[in-house]
C-alpha cells in the first residue's frame, strides 16, 4: 500500500494525511491510509532504524516500505527523538541513545552510607536498570519495579527444587529452534516433531500431582521444627527400653497433625488445580494447516510453533513473537499489570523484514526461528530469524508478547507462539506467598522454648524420683530387684539383669520415657490449630461485607494468612498519599494565567457505581475571553487559512498566552489518544465476520465496497455528508467551547445548516455525548479519525466529490447508528464519542481532560507529530521536534514543537512551580513581573486549598539557538558515558529563561471517611506517618484536611539544607520539648499553667508554635505535636554516617503524627525500617502505587490499596483494601480481635497441655516414678486433639471481647492491642501456674478420694480424665467473652466427642490396640456416684480462683473494655444511646482560614498556616521562663 | 349427534364434563396451594438459612455477652455454696453409717510352725526360707457393732506398686480372652514362657504376682468355731467377667484348654485348679484372678476378696456383734517390697467404701464459695455503684454541684 503512497513523494504514510497545513498528500495514499482506519497513534520507524543494530537496519531497508523509510528520513531532523511512551526499553538503551529515563530515586536522596546496608537491594535495581529502562515515563509515579524481586524468589525455588527433589532442571543455555507448526506436516510423531521437545501450554501451578501429594507433603511438612520434634518422639517410642505407649498409639497426634495440615494443603492445591483448569479451558483462536484459518482451541493445547491471532484485550495465551499486528507499522500493546502489575502500555511491535512486501500471511511464514532458552528475566529476549538470503532478522523483547498480559490499543495481532506453558515468562516467574511470622508468633515461641525447658525439668525431677526409688530397692531388696517389676528386657544373665535395674539406668532410660510421656506440654497441635484459627479469621475478614467498595466493587484481599493478629497490634501506620488517602482522581480546579485566577466548581460524581470521572464545570470568564479571541479569527478570515500569521494573536499578549496555556495542557504530556473501542473482524471461532470487517475494522475496505447494502447507505447518506463536508471545509464553527451545559451556546448563521442534518445524527450524539458542551462541535461529535481524515481530505483543493465514494461509506457507518452497531458491540457508549485518553499518571488525565472541555482537542498524537483542535483554527498538526520527558529531578517534562504556520520552534513546559519559577527569564519588565508574582501568590493559594500546582511555561527558540542545542543534545544523547547527567546537562540549558504562562491547581479529593479513620487511628493510640511525595505546602494541608494535624497542633518542621543544620534543628527540637516538659511538670506541680514559648533557630526556617498548655493537658502529653520533615532533611537523617537517626526518632516519638514530603520510595522505606528496628515498633505501610512497594514489603504489615494503580502494591501487600477507610474497621475491629482472641487461645493452650501433664506428673508420686499413666494410652493422645481443641478453635475464631460497634466507637480500646496487654511475658506464667495449681486440684482431691480403695487405675483415670476435661471447659467457658451459638455448639461437641469416643473405644475395643484393655471403663465410671460427685467438687475448685479472680478485676477495677462493654449495656438496658454516634462530617478540604491570602506569602508561604495555634517567636532566653 | 340420544343426553353430558372440569380445578388450585405453601416455607427457610449463613459469615450472630462482675456472680456462688454444703453433709452421712474393720495380718503367727524354742513363728519368715511351705495363721477380731446387711471381704496390700509401667503393662489381653494359646504377646516377658518355651497360663507379671493367700473367716463361738460363708463370685465387674475373660476352648485341665501352658512361675497351682468346684469360676474366669488383674490406682489398694454369704443363718442382717477369727493360708511373701497385707470387713454405700474426705471437702467448698459471695456482696455493694452511678447520667440528671 505504501508503494502507492511512495508516489505522492512526500514520505508521509496514510496515516500521515491528517496534516492539514502540509497538505499534499496524493489521492492514492488517501486509499491507502483507508485502510488503515485504526491507525495507531503512537508510530515508530525511524527511531528503529536509527537505532537498531547496523544489520537490522539493512534488512530492513530492504523490505520496509518506501514510506516508512522516508518517514525515517524526516524523523533524522529530530534525531534521536523518541516519544516512547511506554516500554521502549531495551531499544532504547541498546540503541545507545534516546532518552533514558533517569531514574526518580536517588541520586541526590540517598546518603552514600546508605549503600551497605541496602547493597543487595541497589544491586538488584541495577540489574534490573541495565537491562531495561522500563520506569514509567511522565509523571508517573511508578518508580521501580519489582522484577528483582520476582526473579530472585523464583530462583530461590529452583535452587531448592534442585537440591530437594532431585528434580532435573533443564540447563539450557543454547539457544532452540522453533518452526511454525503448520509447515510441518502432519502426523509427524511428537518426537521427530522440531517443536517436539517444547511442553505444551497447559500449565500446571499445583503442588502436587495424585501420586506424588503423599510423599512430597510429608517431606514439606518435616521442615517444620516441631513436627521433626514430634517425630523424634515417636522414633523414641520406638526404642523398647525407652517405650512408654503403644508404638502405634503415639504416632496418632503427628498423623493427626500431619493429616489435618496435608488436607489443608490439599484444599488449597485442589483450588490451584480448579484455577489451572480454567485457564487451560479457556479458548483462543489458532492458526490450523488443514481447514486453513484460524480455529478456536483451548490454551492448553496451544503449542510451540502455532500462530495466533488474538484481539484487542484478549489475554496472551503464550509468549509470542509477533508476526502482524493490525497496526500498519506493525505496533501493538500489551498491558503488563497481571505479570509486573504495571498498568500502563508498553510498546511491542512485530517482526519486520520477512516478506519483500511485509504483507504478513500465515501460510507463508515458513521460518525457522532461533531464540534463547527460557528464562525467569521478564524483559530479556533474544532471537533470530535466518533468512534464506543468509542475513537474519533479529528477534528482540519488542517482539515478544507475554503470556499473562493483556493486548491492549491494538485491533489484532498474529503472532508465533514461542515459549509455552510452563516456560513462559510468567509461569517461571509465579511465586508463591509470602510467610511473615507475626509478633505474638515469635512471643509464643519463645513461650514454645520455655515449655522445652519446663518439660527437661519434669523429666529431670521425674527420672531423679524413678532413680530414688529404684535404688529403695537396690538397698533393700534381696537381689536389688523390684519383686513384682519385670525387668525391662529379656535379660539373659544377672550382670545385665542387675544392670538392668540399676538406679542411675533406671533413672536415665526413664528421663526418656518422661519425654514421651510428657511430650504434650509441647503443645503440638498447638500449631496447627493456631493455623486454622488464622484461616478462618482471614475467611471472615474477607466475608465482612463492609469491606466491599462498591464503586470498584472490589472488597478486602488477604494475601499473608499468617498475621491477621498484627492488624490488632499495630503502633506506627505509614500511609502514601496520592491514591491511598485521596482518591487519585485528579479534577483540574483552579488556573491561573496572566496573573488571573480562574476557579471552576469540581462536580463531585455522586453515582458510587458508575466509573465515570469527577468533572468540573467551565469558568465562565475564561470562556468569553476565549471566545473573544476566537471570534476575530473565525469571522476575519472564514474558511481561510493561507495568511496564517494574521491568524496568530499578538505576541505576548495576554490571549495568546490563554492560548499557549491550554495548548500547553493539551500538547505538553505522554497521553496517547485512544480513538474508540477496538474491534476485530475475527469471531471467537476464528471465522472471518464479513458484516463487521464492513464496519470499521481495515481488513476489507474495498469488498465492503462492492456490497451493495453498504453503497446504498453510503449513497444516501451523501447528504449529511455533504453537508458537513461544506461546513468543515469553509466555515469554522463558531464557538466549539461551547458553554456550561446550561447556556446555549451561541448561533451564528453559519450554524444552521447543521440543523439540516438528519435527525438521527444530532438525536444520536445528544443521547451519546458525556458533555453536553461539545455536542454542537462537529468534530467532536465524529471523532473518529475516519471523520477528520474525511474532512482533511474534503478540504483539499483537488478532491474531487467522484473520488472518495469509500469515504461516504465510512461517513455512514459513522453517522448512522444503525450501521456503526454491529452485533458484537454495545451501543456506542460515550466511550465511542470522545476520544479515549491514556495517561499514565491521572494529573496529565486531568490537564488534557481539562483543556479539551476548553476546546483544545487532542486528537491523535504520534511520534513525531501532534493533533490538536484548536478554537479559531480548527485542526493543527504540530511536529514534535523534541520531548524532554519527566524525571523527579527536573520535577518537569517539555516539549519543543515546530508551530506549523509560522515554523517558529517553540519550547512549551510543564512542572512543578519550584523547578519552573526558578528558570523564568530574569530580564523582564515590571509588568510581566508582577504576573509573576500574582501567579506565585495564586499558587500559593492553590497549595493551601490542598490543589497540586503545576507551572506552565514556553520559551521562543530562535533557529540558531535551537540547531546549536540540537547538536549538543545529540552529542549527549550519544554519549557512551556519564550520559545521564550530560542529558541533564542538556536538559537545563534549553530549559531556561522560560516564559511563565500560568499555572494549574488540580484537586486531588479526599477519599470518603479519611479524616474519620486518620482520628479514629490515632485516638487509638496509632502513630500516624503521611509519607508523600507531594510539595511541602500541599502535604501540610493535606495532612490538615485528614486529620493527621488537628488545629491545636504544635508544628515542628525539618528544613534543613545541610548537616549541621539538621542536627541543630533537632536538637533544638528535643531541647524544647524538654523544656516544655519541665515547665509542664513544674506548672502542674505548681498548680499553674505557664505560657510557654519557642524559638526560631537561626538558619533553619521552622515555625515552632507552642498551643496554649490548658488545651494541650486536655491531650495528653504527646498528642500535640505534629512533624513535618522533607525530603532533603531526610537525606541527612538517613544518612548513617550523620547518626541523626536516634535524635530525629526521638524527635519523632514525642509526636502523635508526621508528615513527610518529597520523599522518595527508597527514603518511604528506609523510614518504615527505622520505626521497625530502632524504635522496636510494629509497623504498618499502606500504598497504593508501585512506589510504595518497597514500604509496604519493609513494613511488619503490609496494606495495599486496591486503587487505580495498578495491582503492583497490591501484590506486595499482605491486605489489600479499596479504599483507606477500610483500615479502620481491619485495625480497630478485625485486628482486635484477632490479636485478643489468639492470644488468649495460645495462653490457654499452653495452660490446657501443662495442666494435663502436670497431672501425669503427679501420679507418677504414686507410682514409682515409673512413667505410667493412668489415663489410658488412647485418652491421653486424643484428649487434645479431640475432646479439648474444637471450643478452643471456636472461640479463636468467633469470640468477640466486644462488638464492633463498640470498638468502632471507642477507638481507645484498641490500646490492648497495641500495647501487648494480654499476652504480656508474665501472662504465659500465670497460665502456667494456673495449670499447676488446677492439676494439683484435679489430681490429689481424686487421688485422697481413691487411695486405699478398690478403685483399678484406669477406672481412676477416667475420673480425672472426666473432671480434667470439665475443667478446662470451664476455663475456657470463663475466658469466654461472647456466647454465640457456634460457641456453645463446641463445647457440646466436645463433650459429645468424649462420650462417644468413649462408648466406642470402652465398648467396643476389648483386646485391640494391644494395650492394656480399656473394656467397660466408661460405663462403669458414668454410673458411679462417686465419680460424679469426684469431677464436680474438683472442677468447680480448680476453677474457682480463675473465676474469683476475673470476677474482682472486673467489678473492682475493670479494664477499658470490660468497661466499654459495662456503659454499652448499660446504656441499652437503659434504653438511651451513650454518645458513641461517630461524626459524619464530609470529608471536605480543611481550609484553616485559606481564604485570599496576599502579600508577603509568597515569600514566606506557610508561616501562617497554623493559624488557630498562637505563634510566638521568642528569644531562647524568655522560652525558659 | 345422532347416536347420543339412546345414551344420556346431551346437556347432562356437558354439565358432567363441566362438573369433572371444575373438579380438575378444584384440585389443582388445590394442589397449587399446597405447592404454594410448601414453596413459601421452603423460601423462608431458605432464607432463614441464608440469613444464618449471612450473620455467620459477617460474625453477627445474635451473642450473649456476659461481664464478670460482682452482681452478675453473686448468685452462682451463692447457688454453689447452698448445692454443696447440704450434698457435702449427706454425703458425710452417708460415708459414716459405713461400717468397716481392717486386721493387719503381716506379722501373723504361724499355728502349725514353731521356733526350736516352742514360740510360734511368724509366717513371713517361714515362707522367707521355704516359698513351698504351707503356713497357715490366725488372727482373731471382734466385731463391737453390728455391720448391715451386705458386708464384703477385702484383701489389702500397701506399697504394692500395681500401677507400675512396667508391671501394668507385663499382661495379654488376648490371652485372657481364651483366642491364642500357644504365643503370647512380647509384654509379658519374662513372664512369657518358660524356658522350654511353653506359655505361661496367664502371662506377665500381674498374673505372676497374684495374691494367693486364702483367706476364712470363723466364728468363735462357745460350740466352738463356725467357718462363715463366703462367696467367691460377684466381686469382679459383670463386663469383665463376661467379655475381657474368657476360656481357650476345650475342658478345663492339663490335656484340654491349657495343654500347651504351663502355671505361671510363682504360682502353687494351676489356672484350672483355681476353683476346682465351680467350672464358671474357674481358669481365666476365676474372678479373683480378674480382680487381680484390674491394676489398682495406687501402691496401697484394696481388693475385694469375698462377699459374705447372708443366706448363713445368723448373718441375715449382716455381721453381728462377736468374735471372730481369721484364719490365712499365707503363702504371698510381701517383705521384699516392704508391703503390708490386711483383712478388711466392710459395708458399702453408693459411694462404695468409707470415705469421709467427700462430705468434708464438699462442705468447705460450699463454705468458701457461701464466703465469696458475700465478699462479693460486699464489692457489689461497694464498686458497683461506680459503673451504675456512670450509667445514669443522662441529659436529665442534674448537675450535682
Amino acid at each position: 500500500m505504501n508503494g502507492k503512497s511512495g508516489g505522492g513523494g512526500y514520505g508521509d504514510d496514510g496515516a500521515y494525511a491528517y496534516a492539514h497545513s502540509h497538505g499534499g498528500i496524493g489521492g492514492a495514499s488517501g486509499v491507502g491510509g483507508e485502510r488503515r482506519v485504526h491507525a495507531r497513534s503512537i508510530s515508530h520507524g525511524g527511531i528503529m532504524i536509527s537505532r537498531e543494530p547496523p544489520m537490522l537496519d539493512q534488512g530492513m531497508g530492504g523490505t520496509l516500505p518506501q514510506g516508512v523509510g522516508g518517514m525515517s528520513g524526516g524523523g533524522g531532523v529530530g534525531g534521536g527523538r523518541g516519544h516512547q511512551r511506554t516500554f521502549s526499553h531495551g531499544q532504547l538503551v541498546e540503541g545507545g541513545r534516546g532518552h533514558k529515563r533517569v531514574m526518580s530515586k536517588t541520586d541526590f536522596i540517598l546518603p552514600a552510607g546508605y549503600e551497605e546496608r541496602e547493597k543487595e537491594r541497589e544491586q538488584q535495581q541495577k540489574k534490573t536498570l541495565s537491562r531495561t529502562t522500563s520506569f514509567p515515563k511522565g509523571h508517573s509515579r511508578q518508580a521501580s519495579r519489582s522484577e528483582s524481586i520476582y526473579t530472585i524468589r523464583q530462583n530461590k525455588r529452583t535452587l531448592l527444587q534442585k537440591i530437594l527433589f532431585w528434580k532435573k532442571v533443564p540447563e539450557e543455555n543454547r539457544t532452540r529452534v522453533v518452526v511454525a507448526n503448520h509447515v510441518v506436516p502432519p502426523h509427524v510423531p511428537r518426537n521427530e516433531h522440531p517443536n517436539g521437545a517444547y511442553p505444551d501450554n497447559s500449565i500446571c501451578t499445583t503442588k502436587y500431582t495424585f501420586l506424588s501429594f503423599l510423599p512430597k507433603n510429608l517431606f514439606e511438612q518435616f521442615h517444620r521444627f516441631a513436627n521433626l520434634y514430634f517425630l523424634f518422639i515417636v522414633l523414641l517410642n520406638f526404642v523398647p527400653a525407652v517405650n512408654a505407649f503403644g508404638k502405634e498409639v503415639a504416632m496418632l497426634p503427628l498423623v493427626f497433625v500431619l493429616g489435618i495440615t496435608a488436607i489443608k494443603d490439599a484444599f488449597e492445591d485442589r483450588r490451584r488445580y480448579l484455577s489451572d483448569s480454567r485457564v487451560n479451558n479457556a479458548t483462543c483462536r489458532v492458526y490450523s494447516r488443514d481447514e486453513g484459518r484460524y480455529v478456536k482451541k483451548k490454551w492448553k493445547d496451544v503449542r510451540v510453533g502455532d500462530i495466533m491471532h488474538l484481539s484487542c484485550n484478549e489475554i496472551i495465551p503464550a509468549d509470542l513473537v509477533v508476526l502482524n499486528s493490525s497496526d500498519e507499522y506493525g505496533i501493538c500493546f500489551i498491558e503488563s499489570s497481571n505479570l509486573d502489575g504495571e498498568s500502563n502500555l508498553k510498546q511491542r511491535q512485530s517482526v519486520k523484514g520477512l516478506a519483500v512486501d511485509d504483507k504478513f500471511e500465515v501460510k507463508k511464514f515458513d521460518y525457522m526461528m532461533e531464540i534463547g532458552a527460557p528464562s525467569t528475566k521478564i524483559y530479556h529476549f533474544t532471537g533470530s530469524i535466518p533468512l534464506q538470503s543468509g542475513e537474519r532478522v533479529p528477534l528482540t523483547k519488542d517482539n515478544l508478547l507475554l503470556r499473562d498480559c493483556t493486548l491492549r490499543n491494538t485491533d489484532y495481532i498474529e503472532g508465533i507462539v514461542v515459549y509455552a506453558g510452563r516456560e513462559t515468562k510468567a509461569m517461571l516467574n509465579n511465586g508463591g506467598t509470602r510467610y511473615k511470622r507475626s509478633k505474638l508468633e515469635k512471643r509464643m515461641n519463645v513461650e514454645v522454648i520455655w515449655c522445652v525447658v519446663i518439660l527437661f525439668i519434669m523429666c529431670l525431677i521425674s527420672a531423679t524420683g524413678s532413680g530414688l526409688w529404684q535404688n529403695y530397692y537396690e538397698v533393700n531388696a534381696t537381689i536389688g530387684l523390684v519383686p513384682f517389676i519385670p525387668p525391662s528386657n529379656e535379660v539373659k544373665s544377672l550382670r545385665a539383669l542387675q544392670l538392668s535395674n540399676n538406679s542411675i539406668w533406671v533413672g536415665f532410660i526413664s528421663f526418656w520415657t518422661f519425654v514421651i510421656i510428657y511430650q504434650v506440654i509441647i503443645p503440638i497441635s498447638l500449631y496447627v490449630t493456631i493455623e486454622v484459627i488464622k484461616l478462618m479469621q482471614i475467611y471472615h475478614i474477607h466475608c465482612d461485607k463492609d469491606f466491599k467498595d462498591k464503586k470498584s466493587g472490589k472488597t478486602i484481599e488477604c494475601r499473608a494468612l499468617n498475621i491477621p493478629e498484627e492488624l490488632g497490634q499495630v503502633e506506627y501506620v505509614f500511609t502514601d498519599k496520592t491514591g491511598t488517602l485521596t482518591e487519585n482522581n485528579m479534577v483540574f480546579q483552579c488556573c491561573s494565567i496572566n496573573g488571573t485566577d480562574y476557579t471552576h466548581t469540581p462536580v463531585i460524581n455522586k453515582n458510587q457505581n458508575s466509573d465515570e470521572r469527577d468533572t468540573f464545570t467551565l469558568n465562565n470568564q475564561l470562556q468569553e475571553e476565549l471566545a473573544s479571541i476566537e471570534l476575530p479569527l473565525i469571522y476575519a478570515q472564514p474558511g481561510s487559512r493561507q495568511n496564517p500569521t494574521t491568524l496568530c494573536p499578538p505576541k505576548d499578549s495576554p490571549s495568546e498566552r490563554i492560548m499557549d496555556f491550554f495548548f500547553t495542557l493539551a500538547a505538553c504530556n505522554t497521553v496517547v489518544v485512544a480513538k474508540y473501542p477496538h474491534r476485530d473482524a475475527m469471531n471467537a471461532s476464528g471465522m472471518i465476520v464479513p458484516n463487521e470487517s464492513a464496519n470499521s475494522s481495515s481488513i476489507n475496505v474495498v469488498d465492503t465496497s462492492s456490497n451493495t447494502t453498504t453503497t446504498s447507505i453510503g449513497s444516501s447518506s451523501w447528504g449529511p455528508n455533504r453537508v458537513l463536508r461544506g461546513f468543515l471545509s469553509f466555515s469554522r464553527p463558531l464557538s466549539p467551547i461551547a458553554s456550561s451545559p446550561h447556556s446555549t451556546p451561541p448561533h451564528t448563521p453559519e450554524a444552521l445548516p447543521r440543523y439540516a442534518a438528519p435527525t438521527t445524527l444530532t438525536a444520536n450524539y445528544d443521547q451519546s455525548s458525556t458533555s453536553v458542551s461539545i455536542t454542537l462541535n462537529p468534530i467532536s461529535q465524529s471523532n473518529g479519525l475516519e471523520n477528520v481524515r474525511i474532512c482533511d481530505l474534503e478540504s483539499q483543493p483537488n478532491s474531487s466529490p467522484l473520488r472518495p465514494s469509500l469515504l461516504n461509506i465510512q461517513a455512514a457507518q459513522i453517522y448512522n447508528p444503525n450501521f456503526t452497531r454491529d452485533s458484537r458491540s454495545p451501543t456506542p457508549s460515550p466511550m465511542d464519542i470522545t476520544p479515549i485518553y491514556e495517561a499514565e499518571s491521572p494529573d496529565e488525565l486531568a490537564l488534557v481532560d481539562a483543556a479539551y472541555k476548553y476546546g483544545f482537542r487532542l486528537l491523535r498524537r504520534t511520534l513525531h507529530n501532534i493533533l490538536i483542535s484548536l478554537p479559531g483554527y480548527g485542526l493543527c498538526e504540530y511536529e514534535v521536534l523534541h520531548v524532554l520527558p519527566f524525571d523527579s529531578n527536573r520535577k518537569m517534562m517539555s516539549i519543543i514543537v515546530c508551530h506549523p504556520d509560522t515554523q517558529e520552534k517553540i519550547l512549551y513546559c510543564k512542572g512543578a512551580d519550584s523547578a519552573i519559577l526558578d528558570r523564568l527569564n530574569r530580564g523582564v519588565d515590571d509588568k510581566t513581573k508582577f504576573r509573576i508574582f500574582r501567579t506565585q501568590q495564586h499558587l500559593n493559594s492553590f497549595s493551601k486549598k490542598g490543589l497540586r500546582v503545576l507551572c506552565m511555561a514556553k520559551r521562543v527558540l530562535t533557529d540558531t539557538e535551537y540547531k546549536d542545542w540540537t547538536m549538543k543534545h545529540k552529542e549527549a544523547e550519544n554519549s557512551l558515558s556519564n550520559r545521564d547527567h550530560k542529558l541533564q546537562e542538556s536538559y537545563s540549558r534549553i530549559e531556561k529563561n522560560l516564559n511563565l504562562i500560568g499555572a494549574t491547581g488540580i484537586e486531588d479529593r479526599l477519599q470518603d471517611g479519611v479524616p474519620e479513620t486518620i482520628q479514629a487511628l490515632r485516638n487509638a493510640g496509632i502513630v500516624v506517618w503521611v509519607l508523600t511525595g507531594d510539595k511541602q505546602e500541599t502535604a501540610i494541608n493535606i495532612a490538615y484536611s485528614c486529620a493527621l494535624f488537628v488545629p491545636n497542633m504544635e508544628i515542628l518542621k525539618l528544613n534543613a539544607r545541610t548537616k549541621d543544620q539538621a542536627e541543630r534543628t533537632i536538637q533544638f527540637y528535643l531541647r524544647q520539648i524538654e523544656q516544655e516538659e519541665e515547665v509542664r511538670q513544674r506548672a502542674q506541680m505548681q498548680g499553674t499553667a505557664q505560657g510557654n514559648g519557642a524559638e526560631a533557630s537561626n538558619g533553619a526556617r521552622m515555625e515552632f508554635s507552642a498551643v496554649n498548655d490548658n488545651n494541650r493537658r486536655q491531650n495528653g502529653p504527646s498528642e500535640q505535636r505534629g512533624l513535618v520533615v522533607d525530603g532533603r532533611t531526610l537525606v541527612y537523617i538517613l544518612d548513617r554516617r550523620a547518626n541523626l537517626k536516634k535524635p530525629f526518632l526521638t524527635l519523632a516519638g514525642k509526636c502523635s503524627a508526621a508528615l513527610c514530603c518529597r520523599a522518595t520510595p527508597l527514603q518511604k522505606s528506609l523510614i518504615v525500617r527505622s520505626a521497625k528496628d530502632d524504635l522496636k515498633v510494629l509497623t504498618l505501610a499502606v500504598g497504593d502505587g508501585a512506589n510504595d512497594v518497597s514500604m509496604i514489603q519493609t513494613a511488619d504489615v503490609g496494606v495495599g490499596i486496591s486503587g487505580v494503580e495498578g495491582r503492583q502494591a497490591v501484590m506486595a501487600s499482605d491486605y489489600a483494601i479499596a479504599r483507606f477507610r477500610h483500615l479502620e474497621k481491619l485495625l480497630l475491629v478485625h485486628g482486635h480481635w484477632c490479636y485478643d482472641r489468639l492470644s488468649r487461645i495460645i495462653l490457654y493452650f499452653f495452660y490446657k497441655n501443662a495442666s494435663f501433664v502436670l497431672i501425669l506428673l503427679c501420679y507418677q508420686l504414686y507410682n514409682g516414678f515409673s512413667g505410667s499413666s493412668m489415663i489410658d494410652q488412647m485418652y491421653l493422645m486424643v484428649f487434645n486433639l479431640l475432646f479439648t481443641s474444637i471450643p478452643p478453635i471456636l472461640v479463636g475464631i468467633y469470640d468477640k471481647d466486644a462488638p464492633a460497634e463498640v470498638l468502632l466507637a471507642q477507638p481507645r480500646l484498641y490500646v490492648q492491642g497495641r500495647e501487648g496487654r494480654l499476652y504480656k511475658p508474665h501472662s504465659f506464667w500465670v497460665n502456667i501456674l494456673d495449670a499447676v495449681y488446677q492439676s494439683i486440684v484435679l489430681f490429689f482431691f481424686s487421688a485422697v478420694l481413691h487411695e486405699d480403695s478398690n478403685t483399678g487405675m484406669y477406672q481412676f483415670g477416667m475420673t480425672v480424665t472426666h473432671a480434667c476435661l470439665i475443667a478446662q471447659s470451664l476455663h475456657i467457658a470463663i475466658e469466654t467473652k461472647s456466647w454465640t451459638v457456634i460457641l456453645v455448639f463446641g463445647l457440646v461437641l466436645s463433650f459429645i466427642m468424649f462420650y462417644g469416643f468413649g462408648v466406642l473405644y470402652t465398648m467396643t475395643c476389648v483386646a485391640c490396640l494391644g494395650e492394656p484393655s480399656q473394656y467397660g471403663e466408661l460405663a462403669y465410671a458414668l454410673r458411679s456416684p462417686l465419680h460424679w460427685l469426684t469431677i464436680i467438687l474438683t472442677a468447680t475448685l480448680a476453677v474457682l480462683p480463675r473465676f474469683v479472680v476475673r470476677a474482682v478485676i472486673c467489678s473492682m477495677s475493670p479494664d477499658d473494655i470490660t468497661q466499654a462493654l459495662i456503659d454499652n449495656k448499660g446504656s441499652q438496658q437503659k434504653d438511651f444511646m451513650v454518645s458513641w454516634s461517630r461524626s459524619t462530617s464530609d470529608s471536605s478540604v480543611y481550609r484553616p482560614n485559606c481564604t485570599e491570602e496576599t502579600g508577603d506569602e509568597a515569600s514566606e508561604p506557610f508561616s501562617s498556616l497554623v493559624t488557630t495555634t498562637t505563634v510566638i517567636t521568642t528569644t531562647t532566653d524568655e522560652a525558659e521562663v | 349427534m345422532p347416536g347420543a340420544e339412546g345414551e344420556t343426553p346431551l346437556h347432562v353430558k356437558v354439565i358432567e364434563r363441566k362438573v369433572i372440569l371444575l373438579e380438575n380445578q378444584i384440585q389443582d388450585l388445590k394442589y397449587r396451594l399446597i405447592s404454594n405453601e410448601r414453596k413459601a416455607a421452603e423460601e423462608k427457610r431458605r432464607k432463614l438459612d441464608s440469613k444464618f449463613k449471612q450473620k455467620f459469615k459477617q460474625q453477627r450472630l445474635p451473642a450473649w455477652q456476659p461481664i464478670l462482675t460482682a452482681d452478675t456472680v453473686l448468685p452462682a456462688f451463692f447457688l454453689i455454696g447452698l448445692l454443696f454444703v447440704p450434698l457435702g453433709a449427706a454425703l458425710l452421712f452417708f460415708s459414716r453409717s459405713v461400717q468397716e474393720l481392717q486386721l493387719d495380718y503381716t506379722e501373723c503367727l504361724s499355728i502349725n510352725h514353731t521356733l526350736a524354742n516352742g514360740d510360734a513363728r511368724l509366717c513371713r519368715d517361714v515362707i522367707k526360707d521355704n516359698p513351698a511351705e504351707l503356713c497357715i495363721c490366725r488372727e482373731n477380731f471382734t466385731v463391737h457393732e453390728s455391720f448391715e446387711k451386705n458386708v464384703y471381704l477385702y484383701y489389702g496390700l500397701d506399697n504394692f506398686y500395681q500401677n507400675h509401667r512396667r508391671y501394668v503393662k507385663s499382661r495379654d489381653d488376648k490371652q485372657l480372652l481364651g483366642r491364642d494359646d500357644t504365643t503370647v504377646s512380647n509384654d509379658c516377658n519374662p513372664f512369657a514362657t518358660d524356658s522350654e518355651g511353653r506359655v505361661y497360663a496367664p502371662c506377665g507379671a500381674i498374673a505372676n504376682s497374684m495374691f494367693n493367700d486364702t483367706l476364712r473367716l470363723f466364728e468363735v463361738q462357745e460350740s466352738g468355731s463356725t467357718e462363715l460363708n463366703l462367696l467367691k463370685t460377684g466381686i469382679a465387674w459383670p463386663s469383665d467377667r463376661k467379655i475381657k475373660f474368657n476360656n481357650p476352648p476345650g475342658p478345663l485341665n492339663a490335656s484340654g484348654a491349657f495343654k500347651n501352658n504351663v502355671k505361671p512361675l510363682y504360682w502353687t497351682k494351676n489356672v484350672y485348679d483355681l476353683d476346682p468346684d465351680d467350672p464358671n469360676n474357674n481358669g481365666y474366669k476365676n474372678e479373683d484372678l480378674i480382680v487381680w488383674m484390674r491394676s489398682a490406682a495406687f501402691p496401697t489398694f484394696r481388693k475385694l476378696y469375698r462377699r459374705i454369704d447372708h443366706n448363713m443363718t445368723g448373718f441375715k442382717f449382716g455381721l453381728h456383734i462377736g468374735t471372730y477369727y481369721l484364719e490365712v493360708e499365707y503363702r504371698y511373701p510381701v517383705d521384699s517390697f516392704g508391703g503390708k497385707k490386711r483383712m478388711i470387713l466392710s459395708t458399702t454405700s453408693f459411694l462404695g467404701g468409707k470415705n469421709n474426705f467427700l462430705g468434708i471437702a464438699y462442705i468447705t467448698v460450699g463454705c468458701i464459695c457461701l464466703l465469696l459471695g458475700i465478699i462479693f456482696l460486699i464489692i457489689h455493694i461497694k464498686f458497683g455503684k461506680r459503673a451504675v452511678d456512670q450509667l445514669n447520667i443522662n441529659q436529665n440528671t442534674p448537675y450535682s454541684d
